[in-house]
C-alpha cells in the first residue's frame, strides 16, 4: 500500500522540477513617471514568452510587446484618457510574475478652470462677500494643479455695490454671477396735471438702493389714495427705477397719497387739495 | 319517418343557422367595435390592466394609478390575454379582436345554451338572436364590459356539460363543465359568484327533473318538491361533488383575489350608481339601464311567461328570470334592497341582474319567435288575419327593432357619453421630456379616456378607474368615483378634488392636464399656474414646490402567488381548449347529444295577440318618443318651458338655439345677441359654470304676456353662484318668446388703451443635457420672509393666520404649510386653501389662512408644537393679481361689515374673475382671519366693475394664542419674523385690509 506515496513524490518532484524560475527582468529606463502615449519602457528580459498588463485603480490597460531576444520594450499606446495615479505594470512568463510600480500620466491636454462661486446672486442689502473655489480639470475629470501647485484655491472676494451681470475667471455664461438691487432707500412722489385729459399723472422715483443703483424692474409699488372713508389701492410695478400711475381726476383730487414698496413709504402727498 | 325527417330538417336548419349568427356577428360586432370602443365606458379601464400584464406579467403590483394599487382585485384571465394578443397588434385593436372572438364563443353558449330548452332550431334562432339581442349589443358597444361578456360565454358553454353530467353522471361531462367553470371564475368574478345561484341551480333542477319523467306531472304544490328533494338525494354525490369542485376551484384559481379581499376589504362610502336609481324619477337611467336592455322581454313578457311556467322543468328558470327582472329594476321599488340588504345594494350595480333576466328570457323568445315565423303562431295567424298582415307585422316589428339596435349603437351621438376624443402624444411626449414623470399627474374632462393615456405611458396618476381597488383617504371618504370628473359629482366630488389640489404635496402631485375649463377657477385659486398649451389643446397645470416621487414600498406577495396568477388563469383556458379538441373528436360522437324534444305547440291568444303586437307598439313608440323629445316637442309652448328650454340651450353653448326664444324682430338680431353676449358674458358665470336648477315663479300671467321670476342656481367650481333675474315673455301665434333684456353696457372712453406689462422668464436649465442639473446651473432659491405669523382659536376652531412678503427681485410661486405635533408624537399637516396669494410680485406681500380645525385642549392630541414651512421658487406665471381697487366701509357692525368697491381694469384683456382677499385684524394690527371673495362678473378691458362685497367678522369670537410657539421655516431654514411691519399707508391702519385677487383667463404668460 505504501507504493503510492512514492508515485505522488516522483509525480510532484516532476512538476517542480518542470517550473523554471526567471530572472526579474531589469528595467533599463525606469521612472517614477509614465505618460501614456509617449513614454515606453524598456527591459533586458531572459528569453521567454512574455505578456504584461497595466493595472490602475479603474481600468486594466493592455500595453503592445515588441521583443527581441533578451530585449523587451513596453508600449503604451495612446488611448482616450486614464484617470491618472499609481499603476502597475506586471510582467508574466511562465507563471513568473513580476510587477512595477510608476505613476500614470495622460499627455497635456485641454484644461479646465472651474470658478465656483457662492452666493451666486448678491444683494446690494447683503455684505457683498463672496467666496470663490477655483480648480482645474482635464476632460478625463483629472484634477490639475493650478499655478502654485495646489489643487484648490479659496477667496473670500468684497464685491463692489454695483448691480449688474459679471464673468467669472473662466468667463463662460454658466459661472457668471449676479449683483441684484437692494431694497429702496426712498420713494419720491410727485404728481401732474393732464388738463386736457382730466386726469393726474402720478411718478415715483428715481427709485435707488443705498448705493444708488436702481431697483429691479418689476418691483411691485403699491398707491395708497384716502380721501375721507374712501380708499383706492392700486398695485403697479416699476420700470426702469420710475413706476407711474394715470388715474382721473374726479377718482383722486383731494385725497391723500401714499406710495410703498414692502415697509418702505415715500411722504404723504395731498392731491389737489383746492379741488 | 314524418318525426325523424323533421328532426333532420330542425338540426340542419339549426346548424345553418347558427352558422349564420357567427357570421353575422363577425360582420356587424366586427366592424362596428373598433369605432364604438372609445365611447364605451370600460373598454379602456380593461385596455389598462392589459397593459399591465404585457409590461409586468408576474408582478401584481401596478404603481401608475393611485399611488399604487393590486392588480389581484380583478380576475386576470380575459386582460392577460389581450396583453397577448397586444405582443401582435397594437392595444386597441388587440382589444377588438379579442371581443369579437368571444362574442363568437357567446352566440355559440347561446346556441348550446338553449339546446337544454328546446330543439336546435330554436337554438338556431337563438343564435341569431344572440348578435341582434339589445342587452348584449349595450354590453359591449356601450359599456365595454368584455369580462363580463367573457364569463357569461364560458358559464352557458359550461351548463350543458354539467347538465348531462347530473342526468347521466359521466365524469367527463363532469370534466367539461368544471374546465369551463373554471374559465368563467378566472374572467370575471360576479359572474362566477351569482352564476351558482341563477344559472347553475335553475340547470340542476331541470336536469333532476329532466332525469325523470314522472316528476314532471306532479303537481306543484302536490308531491313535486318532495319527489324532487328525493331525486335530488339520490343525485347527492353527483351535486356535492360538482359543488364542491366549483368551490374549490373558484377559491384556488383566483386565490389571490380573495386573500386580497381577506387582508385589504373595501372599505368606503358607497359610491352613486344609476342602476340603483328610481327609474320613474331618474328616467335617464332608466333608460340605459333598464329600458335598453330589456324592453325586447318587456314586448315578449306574456311569452316568456306562459313558455317558462309552462313546465315545472323550467320552475327554476323562472325563479331566476322573475328575480332577476326584479333586482334589476334598482331603486324603483324598495323590494331590492329589502332582499339584498343595504350594504350589498349599495355596493354592487344592479344591471348585471337585468342583464341576466335577458339572457335567461332568450331560449323562450327564440321559441316563441320561432313559432310567430313559422310554426304554429304563425298558422294561427293566417288563419286568422291573413298572410298578409302576418308578413306587415312581422316586417314592421322587425324594422322597428333594428332601428332601435341602430339608436343604441348611435346612443353615445344623443346622449355624449364621453368628451370628444384627445389625442395623447402630446401629453406623452410632455411626460416624457425633461423628468416630469418624477411627479404625479392628474386629468381633468378626459372621461374613461384618462385610462388611455395611464396605457400609454409610465407615468403615475394620483387618480385611477378602479373604484374597488383605491385606499386613498380623500377619495374613499367620499361619494365619488374618479375625479377627473368631479364637477359631475357635485359637492361631493368638487371637494373630493380641491382635497387634492390643496395638499398636492402629500401626493407628490406637480401636473394637472386640463380639458375641460370648468376647473379653472379652482385650479388658480388653489395656487395651481399655467404652463403650456400643448398641441393638442390641453392646458398643463403645474403647481410649483412639489418634491418628487419617494420609493414606496409595494404591498408584498408571495412569491408562489404571483406566479400562480401569472400561470393558471391561463392554464384553464388552454385546458378548456384541450378538452373541447378531445371531446369534439373522441367523445361526442359516441354520445347522446343534448338536444331537448320539448315544443309548445299552442299558444293561448291572450299570449298571441300582446306578443306579436307588443314589440311593434314598444319600439316604435320608443322611437317615435325619441323623435319627439329631439325635434317636436313644443319649447315654447307656454312660459315656464320656454325658459327652462332656453336656459337649457345657454347651459350647452347652443346659442343659436337659445336665440331662437327671444321675440323675433329687426331691432334684435342674432349678430347683436352674440355681440351682446360677449360683452357682458365672462366670468365665474356663465363661462365656468354649470346649471344646477332652475326655480320660475310667475309674477304676472295673462293670455299673451307673463312676467316671471328666474331665480338660477349654477355649479362652479369654486362652489355654487345663483343668479336671480325678471324676465317677461310675449306670446304671438301660440309660441311664447322672451322678450330680449335692455343690456347697459359700459362703454369705454378710449378706443385704443394700452398696458406695458413686465414679464419675466426663468431659463432653466441652460446645460442642454439630460443629465441631472449641474451646480452652476441651479437657480437661488428666492427670499421671503414673514411679517407675523398668529394661532387664531374662533370658537372652537383653530387657524394660522399671518402675512408675507417676497423680499426677492423676482416672482415667486410659494407652497406654505402648517406642521401640527401633537402630544403622543403623531403630527398633521395642513395646507392654505384659496385664502392665500400663491404667486408674488417682487415686493409684494399677501395674507394666509391656514385651517387647522378642531383641536382637543389636552389628551394624546394635544398640540405641543407647530412649525410653518414655507417653499419659494422663480415664478414667472400668474403673479398680475388684480386691477385698480377702490373700497368704502360701507356697513361695519359687530359681527359684519360691507364693502362698496370698484375694480378697474386697465389690462388690455378682462379681468375675468375679479376677486378679493380680506384681511381681517385686531386692534394690535394681528391678522385673525383671511377670506377670499369673488364676482360673478368678469371685468372688461379698460373698464371698470362695481360690487358689494359682504364680510363676517370674527372679532368678537377670536382669540390668538400666545402660549403655543409657532416655529417658522423658509426653505428649510429657520427663520424669524421680519424686525420691519408693512406699512398699509393708511391713517387710522385698517382693521379689515383688502388685496386684489384676480383670475385673468388671458394666458398673458403664454405668449
Amino acid at each position: 500500500m505504501k507504493w503510492y506515496r512514492l508515485y505522488i513524490v516522483t509525480a510532484w518532484l516532476s512538476i517542480g522540477c518542470s517550473q523554471k524560475t526567471l530572472e526579474k527582468p531589469q528595467w533599463l529606463n525606469a521612472t517614477s513617471s509614465i505618460t501614456i502615449g509617449q513614454d515606453s519602457l524598456y527591459f533586458i528580459v531572459p528569453e521567454a514568452n512574455w505578456s504584461a498588463s497595466i493595472s490602475t485603480p479603474v481600468q486594466l490597460i493592455y500595453p503592445d510587446l515588441v521583443q527581441n531576444e533578451d530585449e523587451l520594450v513596453v508600449i503604451i499606446k495612446p488611448i482616450g484618457g486614464i484617470i491618472e495615479g499609481m499603476a502597475f505594470l506586471t510582467l508574466e512568463s511562465e507563471e513568473n510574475q513580476f510587477i512595477y510600480s510608476f505613476q500614470l500620466k495622460n499627455p497635456q491636454k485641454v484644461t479646465q478652470l472651474t470658478d465656483l462661486r457662492t452666493p451666486k446672486t448678491l444683494s446690494t442689502d447683503s455684505s457683498l462677500v463672496q467666496q470663490q473655489i477655483l480648480y482645474r480639470f482635464d476632460d478625463v475629470g483629472n484634477l490639475i494643479p493650478l499655478a502654485g501647485e495646489s489643487y484648490f484655491e479659496e477667496k473670500y472676494i468684497e464685491l463692489l455695490p454695483e448691480t449688474g451681470t459679471f464673468q467669472s475667471e473662466t468667463g463662460t455664461p454658466q459661472s457668471s454671477f449676479y449683483v441684484e438691487a437692494g431694497t429702496v432707500v426712498d420713494i419720491p412722489l410727485s404728481y401732474s396735471l393732464d388738463g386736457p385729459n382730466h386726469q393726474i399723472r402720478i411718478q415715483t422715483g428715481p427709485l435707488m438702493d443705498r448705493f444708488d443703483n436702481k431697483i429691479a424692474d418689476g418691483t411691485h409699488i403699491l398707491f395708497f389714495f384716502q380721501r375721507g372713508d374712501q380708499r383706492i389701492k392700486i398695485e403697479s410695478v416699476t420700470e426702469d427705477a420710475f413706476a407711474t400711475l394715470t388715474v382721473p381726476r374726479e377718482m383722486v383730487a383731494n385725497s391723500k397719497l401714499v406710495a410703498s414698496i414692502a415697509q418702505v413709504s415715500s411722504q404723504t402727498l395731498n392731491l389737489l387739495p383746492n379741488d | 319517418m314524418k318525426n325523424q325527417d323533421q328532426l333532420l330538417w330542425s338540426e340542419f336548419l339549426g346548424k345553418r343557422l347558427l352558422l349564420v349568427a357567427l357570421s353575422l356577428g363577425l360582420l356587424t360586432h366586427g366592424i362596428i367595435i373598433y369605432f364604438t370602443l372609445p365611447q364605451t365606458y370600460d373598454a379602456y379601464v380593461h385596455m389598462f390592466f392589459a397593459d399591465h400584464y404585457s409590461r409586468f406579467w408576474f408582478e401584481p403590483w401596478e404603481y401608475r394609478w393611485y399611488t399604487g394599487f393590486l392588480t389581484i382585485s380583478y380576475p386576470p384571465l380575459v386582460h392577460q390575454l389581450i396583453a397577448l394578443i397586444s405582443k401582435v397588434f397594437p392595444l386597441k385593436i388587440a382589444f377588438s379582436i379579442y371581443s369579437i372572438a368571444i362574442y363568437e364563443a357567446l352566440i355559440l353558449g347561446i346556441y348550446r345554451f338553449t339546446k337544454m330548452f328546446y330543439s336546435k332550431q330554436t337554438a338556431g334562432v337563438a343564435a341569431i338572436l344572440a348578435v341582434v339581442l339589445s342587452s348584449l349589443v349595450e354590453t359591449l358597444h356601450v359599456y365595454g364590459q368584455v369580462p363580463t361578456l367573457t364569463g357569461l360565454a364560458f358559464l352557458l358553454n359550461a351548463l350543458p356539460f354539467m347538465y348531462q353530467y347530473i342526468k347521466s353522471s359521466d365524469w367527463r361531462y363532469l370534466l367539461m363543465s368544471l374546465a369551463f367553470i373554471s374559465v368563467t371564475v378566472s374572467s370575471h368574478h360576479v359572474t362566477a359568484i351569482f352564476g351558482m345561484v341563477f344559472f347553475i341551480a335553475p340547470a340542476i333542477l331541470m336536469a333532476l327533473v329532466d332525469g325523470n319523467p314522472d316528476l314532471g306531472q306532479k303537481k306543484l304544490f302536490g308531491r313535486f318538491i318532495p319527489d324532487l328533494l328525493v331525486m335530488a338525494w339520490k343525485k347527492k354525490k353527483e351535486i356535492l361533488f360538482f359543488g364542491f369542485s366549483v368551490i374549490i376551484l373558484t377559491i384556488t384559481l383566483i386565490f389571490p383575489y380573495w386573500y386580497w379581499s381577506r387582508t385589504d376589504p373595501i372599505s368606503q362610502v358607497s359610491i352613486p350608481h344609476g342602476s340603483r336609481d328610481n327609474f320613474l324619477e331618474v328616467t335617464s337611467s332608466g333608460l340605459v339601464f333598464y329600458i335598453i336592455p330589456l324592453l325586447l322581454i318587456f314586448a315578449l313578457l306574456p311569452a316568456i311567461s306562459f313558455l317558462i311556467t309552462r313546465k315545472k322543468r323550467h320552475l327554476g328558470w323562472a325563479v331566476s328570470f322573475y328575480l332577476c327582472l326584479l333586482l334589476g329594476s334598482g331603486g324603483t321599488t324598495p323590494l331590492p334592497k329589502m332582499m339584498l340588504g343595504e350594504t350589498a345594494f349599495n355596493i354592487l350595480t344592479l344591471d348585471r341582474f337585468g342583464f341576466w333576466a335577458s339572457i335567461i328570457a332568450i331560449p323562450y323568445i327564440s321559441h316563441f319567435l320561432l313559432a310567430f315565423l313559422g310554426g304554429s303562431v304563425k298558422e294561427f295567424w293566417i288563419q286568422k288575419f291573413g298572410e298578409t298582415s302576418h308578413f306587415l307585422i312581422l316586417g314592421f316589428s322587425g324594422f322597428s327593432y333594428l332601428l332601435f339596435l341602430i339608436y343604441i349603437f348611435h346612443l353615445a351621438s344623443f346622449r355624449p357619453l364621453q368628451p370628444k376624443a384627445v389625442a395623447i402624444e402630446p401629453i406623452i411626449n410632455f411626460l416624457n421630456r425633461d423628468d416630469h414623470m418624477r411627479w404625479r399627474y392628474l386629468t381633468l374632462g378626459f372621461g374613461d379616456q384618462m385610462a388611455w393615456l395611464s396605457s400609454n405611458t409610465l407615468a403615475a396618476t394620483i387618480d385611477g378607474n378602479y373604484h374597488s381597488a383605491r385606499r386613498l383617504p380623500e377619495m374613499t371618504s367620499r361619494a365619488v368615483e374618479r375625479l377627473e370628473n368631479a364637477k359631475y359629482l357635485m359637492e361631493e366630488g368638487m371637494a373630493s378634488l380641491d382635497d387634492f389640489l390643496t395638499k398636492a404635496e402629500k401626493y407628490q402631485l406637480k401636473y394637472v392636464f386640463s380639458n375641460d375649463r370648468y376647473y379653472d377657477p379652482l385650479l388658480f385659486y388653489s395656487g395651481w399656474n399655467r404652463t403650456i398649451r400643448l398641441e393638442n389643446g390641453i392646458m398643463v397645470w403645474e403647481k410649483g414646490n412639489i418634491s418628487t416621487i419617494q420609493p414606496t414600498r409595494p404591498t408584498e406577495l408571495n412569491p408562489f402567488l404571483k406566479k400562480a396568477w401569472g400561470i393558471l388563469p391561463l392554464s384553464t383556458l388552454l385546458c378548456a381548449v384541450g378538452l373541447t379538441v378531445l371531446y369534439l373528436f373522441h367523445f361526442k360522437k359516441s354520445q347522446e347529444e343534448l338536444v331537448s324534444q320539448e315544443a309548445a305547440r299552442f299558444f293561448p291568444r291572450l299570449v298571441i295577440y300582446p306578443s306579436a303586437w307588443l314589440p311593434f307598439i314598444l319600439f316604435s313608440g320608443f322611437l317615435m318618443y325619441q323623435i319627439y323629445e329631439l325635434l317636436l316637442v313644443d319649447e315654447q309652448k307656454d312660459p315656464t318651458t320656454t325658459i327652462y328650454s332656453h336656459f337649457d340651450d345657454l347651459d350647452f353653448q347652443r346659442f343659436e338655439e337659445a336665440f331662437q326664444f327671444f321675440k323675433p324682430g329687426p331691432e334684435y338680431s342674432l349678430d347683436q345677441y352674440l355681440l351682446e353676449k360677449s360683452v357682458s358674458d365672462g366670468g365665474l358665470l356663465p363661462s365656468f359654470a354649470k346649471l344646477d336648477d332652475l326655480q320660475i315663479d310667475t309674477i304676472a300671467l295673462t293670455a299673451t304676456a307673463a312676467e316671471m321670476n328666474v331665480k338660477s342656481t349654477w355649479r362652479t367650481s369654486l362652489g355654487p353662484r345663483v343668479k336671480e333675474e325678471l324676465m317677461k315673455l310675449e306670446k304671438i301665434n301660440q309660441h311664447w318668446y322672451i322678450i330680449p333684456p335692455k343690456v347697459f353696457l359700459q362703454i369705454p372712453e378710449e378706443q385704443v388703451i394700452s398696458y406695458t406689462y413686465t414679464l419675466f422668464k426663468k431659463m432653466g436649465k441652460r446645460q442642454i443635457s439630460s443629465f441631472p442639473t449641474v451646480k452652476d446651473d441651479r437657480i437661488k432659491k428666492p427670499f421671503a420672509g414673514f411679517y407675523q405669523a398668529n394661532l387664531v382659536l374662533v370658537e372652537d376652531e383653530l387657524r394660522l393666520t399671518g402675512e408675507l412678503i417676497n423680499a426677492d427681485n423676482i416672482p415667486i410661486t410659494l407652497a406654505m404649510k402648517a406642521v401640527v405635533t401633537f402630544k403622543n408624537d403623531s403630527s398633521e399637516t395642513f395646507y392654505p386653501k384659496r385664502s392665500f396669494h400663491y404667486n408674488l410680485a417682487p415686493k409684494a406681500s399677501t395674507f394666509f389662512e391656514i385651517p387647522i380645525g378642531k383641536q382637543a385642549d389636552s389628551g394624546d392630541k394635544e398640540i405641543i408644537d407647530i412649525s410653518l414651512e414655507l417653499e419659494t421658487d422663480i415664478s414667472e406665471r400668474g403673479y398680475i393679481r388684480g386691477g385698480e381697487l377702490s373700497y368704502q366701509l360701507t356697513s361695519d357692525t359687530e359681527n359684519k361689515a360691507e364693502f362698496e368697491a370698484t375694480m378697474k381694469n386697465p389690462f388690455t384683456g378682462e379681468i375675468t374673475i375679479p376677486g378679493v382677499l380680506l384681511a381681517e385684524k385686531d386692534a394690535s394690527g394681528r391678522i385673525i382671519q383671511v377670506d377670499l371673495w369673488t364676482h360673478s362678473q368678469s371685468i372688461r378691458a379698460g373698464l371698470e366693475g362695481r360690487f358689494l362685497i359682504p364680510f363676517q367678522k370674527v372679532e368678537n369670537q377670536a382669540r390668538i394664542l400666545e402660549h403655543l410657539p409657532i416655529s417658522l421655516m423658509i426653505n428649510g431654514q429657520e427663520r424669524q419674523l421680519l424686525d420691519q411691519k408693512p406699512n398699509d399707508g393708511f391713517s387710522p391702519l385698517e382693521r379689515i385690509s383688502l388685496l386684489p385677487h384676480c383670475f385673468l383667463a388671458q394666458e398673458i404668460y403664454l405668449q
